[in-house]
């Protein structure tokens, strides 16, 4: 958005597209507001519910996991940033696709990307970062390891993509 | 340019001086299998205080819609999530203007929890002055640039830097 600070080069659709879908949404009614497009509590909604798997039996989204790993607690959101770039209408299509962008021992940092295949435009992005706690003491704690070898695995195969997700640049995880 | 990214978070008192745009208890509805308030329902209510600003104190309302055919599009959204906010909870909205250029402006509302008197969450947002014919971004006429520069002001009486994240904000 030439009127805001500066960006980095979003990725094309076909990149972007290129990654699995984690989520397909057909704009309804009850998310088009007074400005004839879908609203911006939407676009987070349908960011989280393309909320990729973070480990093998995980499913996609962001309720209640389905079948949680030994040592699994809660995930707990720290920072989001939306960015909006092109409206969605009613009935058009909307694709989510995910990447994980780094993780440390505690914390998840994740891109949702929703594209419009109708008109074929990058919609909106959601960049998380989400911390693993303990759902007792309410406090950090180490994820479980394998969820780590998952997510490293991910991390790999997506950095062959030849695109880098268009972060903001003030969030992610310290190491 | 970019701000630079603002780490110190302000205290409930600092930000409870204030004024408070909107109140919710929070309702069943809104609290998830972890045990307390939704993401959804933050940046939902954090919105609400939004959209008080734009009514109330920039006068951006269906009457200015209907005579200018100009709105408010939102280009990007900042949301941090300090601390939880549970079930009963008593939660109230308060805003901070940080910035502006003819067609854009940088606004940070805060969330605050009175049972637990804790900053909850913060929402930062870049806004873009448009018309809603041709959804391109046009110049902000005197009375709402006015009325965004005197909230600067009062936001910088305040004596506390609002903790932007540092990459968002117009162009300068």
């Amino acid at each position: 958005m030439p009127e805001t600070t500066s960006k980095p080069a979003h990725p094309t659709v076909e990149q972007i597209t290129a990654l699995p879908v984690t989520q397909t949404t057909v704009i309804p009614e009850e998310f088009i507001d007074q400005y004839g497009h879908m609203n911006v509590r939407f676009h987070l909604q349908i960011g989280l519910g393309g909320f990729p798997r973070l480990y093998e039996t995980d499913t996609e989204g962001t309720d209640e996991r389905s079948d949680p790993l030994p040592g699994l607690g809660g995930l707990f959101t720290a920072e989001h940033h939306l960015r909006y770039h092109a409206e969605a209408k009613l009935g058009e299509t909307v694709t989510t696709h995910a990447r994980i962008i780094g993780h440390s021992d505690k914390v998840i940092h994740v891109m949702m990307l929703n594209v419009n295949r109708d008109t074929e435009q990058l919609s909106s992005t959601l960049e998380a970062t989400l911390i693993h706690v303990d759902l007792d003491t309410r406090r950090p704690t180490p994820m479980p390891a394998e969820m780590a070898t998952y997510l490293d695995r991910q991390i790999e195969q997506q950095e062959t993509l030849g695109w880098d997700a268009p972060v903001c640049g003030a969030m992610g995880v310290r190491r | 340019m970019p701000q630079t990214t603002v780490t110190t978070v302000p205290s409930f008192e600092q930000v409870a001086a204030l004024p408070a745009i909107t109140s919710t208890v929070v309702p069943q509805e809104y609290v998830d299998f972890n045990g307390h308030m939704n993401v959804l329902y933050h940046l939902q209510l954090d919105l609400q205080g939004c959209g008080q600003v734009f009514q109330k104190v920039l006068s951006v309302n269906d009457v200015y819609r209907a005579e200018t055919g100009n709105t408010i599009f939102t280009a990007e959204h900042h949301l941090r999530y300090y601390a939880e906010a549970r079930l009963g909870e008593k939660t109230t909205t308060h805003a901070r203007m940080i910035g502006r250029s003819d067609k854009v402006f940088h606004l940070m509302v805060f969330l605050l929890n009175h049972d637990t008197q804790q900053l909850v969450n913060t929402l930062e947002a870049t806004l873009i002055h448009v018309n809603l014919h041709s959804r391109r971004p046009t110049p902000m006429p005197n009375e709402v640039v006015a009325a965004i520069d005197t909230m600067i002001e009062q936001g910088a009486g305040l004596g506390w830097e609002a903790p932007v994240c540092g990459s968002m904000g117009p162009r300068r």
